[in-house]
């Protein structure tokens, strides 16, 4: 090999050299402050390429309210608030305009929303925004004006028992009824999502750390059907309006498990009337109203005499073939000297008769029988002067005279319903001891599971065969007493009516001509599936008061429509029995 | 000499070119997943309105009065009493004890 080829390989391999180490050496550098700019970054390149990184809510459905039978009554969607940043928008003045153009409206309207506002970051232009309106901000977006995704709660069925379901608020909390009582279950936890994104702002992917998922609140299945609430509903305010009442409420309650089938409250703005019963709630809205069922309490009247009677009845006070000496004219003088007049005079009414005829002198007559303590523990042991804790905001325990304040006119007054005041959830629970074996269920709100296999632990207030004497004695009402107009055709009722005078205002004595009318029944007879009450406050003493005449009838459509719906034959013994029910 | 070092370089060149090509797939992958999400979430939203707008639709009474107008029976769905297992409170006395204070204010 000639020498000078010998020194050209030498010179190619020391150059070769020299470039593989230039390269190394530059890869090396290139690698040392790729790791210099990972490990600290330059403020400078910093500012210049901005934060990459974008935190963004992620929005969680606040749990449903659903009917017994799982049909929606209260859920939640997502909708879009409009808002501006004032500090990155281009142009002010012109804004206005461009967002009327897109979203409709006044730019004067949107000028005056923006301007007060224009040195912060937030001028809300929009609370909630339209499907439409939405579209026409993405398609074609303006810098610095910004959809804000909220969520929004429906109501699908509007109104409809809208003083239980109640309403949330701005912040999608529970103000009142359901919503407010079951806020903790409903409420639900937005997640959080830390994402990479473009130049342009698009999401790239989410940061392996930088996501926490959301939770939607739990689902709470109430134990109103809505189909029984809206008949309730209906028929109550058309009552209401016959009567021209000054306000009609009623409840359907399941007797098997408490469960509060339907709850209906009334008011019908009338002059006379609002000054008594005030509800500057329901004003702003029917959902922020009180419930008066569970708030309000009422003089019941005679629809109190059966847990009296029972009550009497079980300690031997009388037995129901026992003739009294009820007046034939005048009013009964007791041994106090205190008269008692009836609405018809019954003379020698036997005590199944006082019942049925409703004889407040009979009462009278066997309440003086009892000690002043065994009458104050049977209305105790019908849970009257006590909340029935059935989790209704604002229940109260009703008004029942203290053994310390109880005197002669209270014995004599209570067992025909006066000089007490009682709600009409403790009236349903009470009569419902008489639709079944004598024993009280706790009311319920929230429907009862059909795997539920709890035991529940139920008060036995009165003897089996107490409660069905004194069921077979109100099943005669409907066909010898004051429950005569509100008989039904398919099913056989038990119930009593009530015509109570209205306590005025100021707390002393009544009106004269103003009342409280209410009828309570349960159906069918053998089996009672179901107790209504109808409570009309206040109607009008010319068209009508009585309750056997003006709540009966109202009683019995839900009690027939009701018990169709839950496919309870009829037991009513009588041909004409299988008209149909379609009001 | 020359050519083992090309081939480290070139060995080097193609495990860094896999490892940027597998970079690449992964970030691909995972922006994946961030529009499939965020698709994802798009649909539930879009089924939470339709669920409300159908429960409007749906609503039991409406339901029953189209029937009714077109001639049809309303047959009711049997709902069976839930009848629970009950035990009685031992002492019936106990039921009726007071809960309220005696000191009450009370009237008639």
């Amino acid at each position: 090999m000639p020498p000078h080829h010998n020194t050209q390989s030498f010179r190619t391999a020391a150059w070769a050299r020299v470039l593989i180490y230039t390269i190394v050496v530059l890869m090396l550098a290139q690698l040392g402050r790729v790791v210099q700019l990972k490990i600290s970054d330059d403020p400078r390149l910093v500012q210049h390429a901005g934060s990459s990184f974008s935190n963004r809510a992620e929005p969680a459905r606040r749990g449903e309210l659903l009917d017994r039978r799982g049909r929606l009554i209260a859920t939640s969607t997502l909708g879009y608030r409009l808002f501006v940043d004032p500090q990155v928008v281009s142009d002010l003045a012109t804004l206005p305009v461009e967002l009327a153009e897109r979203i409709g409206g006044d730019p004067v309207d949107i000028d005056r929303a923006i301007l007060p506002r224009r040195h912060t970051r937030y001028a809300v232009v929009s609370e909630l925004l339209e499907d439409w309106q939405v579209d026409a901000i993405r398609k074609s977006p303006i810098r610095g004006v910004v959809l804000q995704p909220r969520l929004v709660r429906h109501y699908p069925h509007g109104d409809l028992a809208a003083h239980i379901v109640g309403m949330v608020g701005y912040d999608h909390v529970g103000l009142g009824g359901a919503e407010h009582l079951f806020d903790n279950r409903l409420r639900q936890e937005d997640g959080k999502l830390r994402y990479l994104r473009d130049v342009r702002g698009r999401a790239l992917w989410i940061e392996l750390d930088g996501y926490q998922p959301s939770r939607e609140g739990d689902s709470v299945r109430l134990s109103i059907d809505l189909v029984i609430q809206e008949s309730v509903e209906q028929r109550l305010r058309q009552a209401v309006k016959e009567y021209n009442a000054g306000g009609g409420r009623m409840v359907v309650l399941d007797v098997h498990t408490g469960e509060i089938l339907a709850m209906a409250d009334i008011l019908n703005p009338r002059e006379g009337w609002n000054e008594i019963t005030e509800d500057p709630g329901r004003m702003i809205h029917p959902a922020l109203g009180r419930n008066r069922c569970a708030t309000d309490p009422y003089e019941p009247g005679s629809t109190f005499k059966p847990f009296v009677w029972a009550a009497a009845t079980e300690l031997g006070k009388a037995v129901p073939e026992e003739v009294l000496p009820t007046p034939a004219h005048g009013k009964h003088r007791t041994s106090r000297g205190r008269f008692i007049g009836d609405a018809f005079n019954y003379a020698g009414a036997t005590w199944r008769e006082v019942l049925i005829k409703s004889l407040n002198s009979g009462m009278a007559i066997v309440a003086e029988r009892m000690t002043p303590h065994e009458l104050q523990h049977a209305v105790r042991r019908f849970g009257f002067g006590a909340r029935t804790n059935s989790g209704i905001p604002g229940e109260t325990a009703g008004i029942v005279t203290t053994a310390r304040r109880w005197t002669h006119h209270s014995q004599t007054s209570v067992p025909m319903g006066h000089e007490i005041a009682v709600t009409p959830l403790q009236m349903v629970r009470a009569f419902s001891v008489i639709a079944r074996d004598g024993t009280m269920p706790p009311l319920r709100i929230t429907a009862v599971s059909p795997d539920d296999d709890e035991f529940e632990i139920v008060h036995r207030v009165l003897s089996e065969s107490a409660a069905m004497l004194t069921r077979e004695i109100l099943r005669d009402v409907m066909t010898e007493g004051t429950g005569r107009r509100a008989k039904s055709d398919r099913y056989q009722m038990f119930a009593k009516s009530g015509t109570a005078q209205l306590p005025r205002r100021e707390g002393r004595g009544y009106y004269d001509n103003r009342y409280v009318s209410s009828f309570i029944a349960g159906a069918p007879f053998e089996e009672p599936r179901i107790v209504v009450l109808c409570v009309m406050d206040d109607p009008d003493a010319k068209i009508g008061y009585y309750g056997g005449a003006i709540a009966g009838p109202v009683v019995r459509d839900i009690i027939d429509e009701a018990l169709t719906y839950l496919g309870v034959p009829p037991d009513q013994p009588r041909p004409d029995r299988d008209r149909l029910v379609a009001r | 000499m020359f050519a083992k070092l090309l081939l480290i370089i070139l060995t080097a060149g193609a495990i860094a070119a896999a490892l940027l090509v597998n970079r690449q797939h992964r970030i691909d992958t995972a922006h994946e997943i961030t529009v499939l999400h965020r698709r994802l979430m798009g649909h539930e939203q879009t089924l939470w309105r339709m669920q409300a707008e159908v429960a409007e639709q749906i609503k039991p009474n409406e339901i029953r009065r189209h029937i009714e107008r077109m001639g049809g029976e309303w047959v009711a769905l049997p709902a069976p009493p839930r009848k629970r297992r009950s035990a009685d409170q031992p002492d019936s006395r106990l039921a009726g004890q007071p809960t309220i204070d005696e000191d009450d204010e009370f009237g008639g």
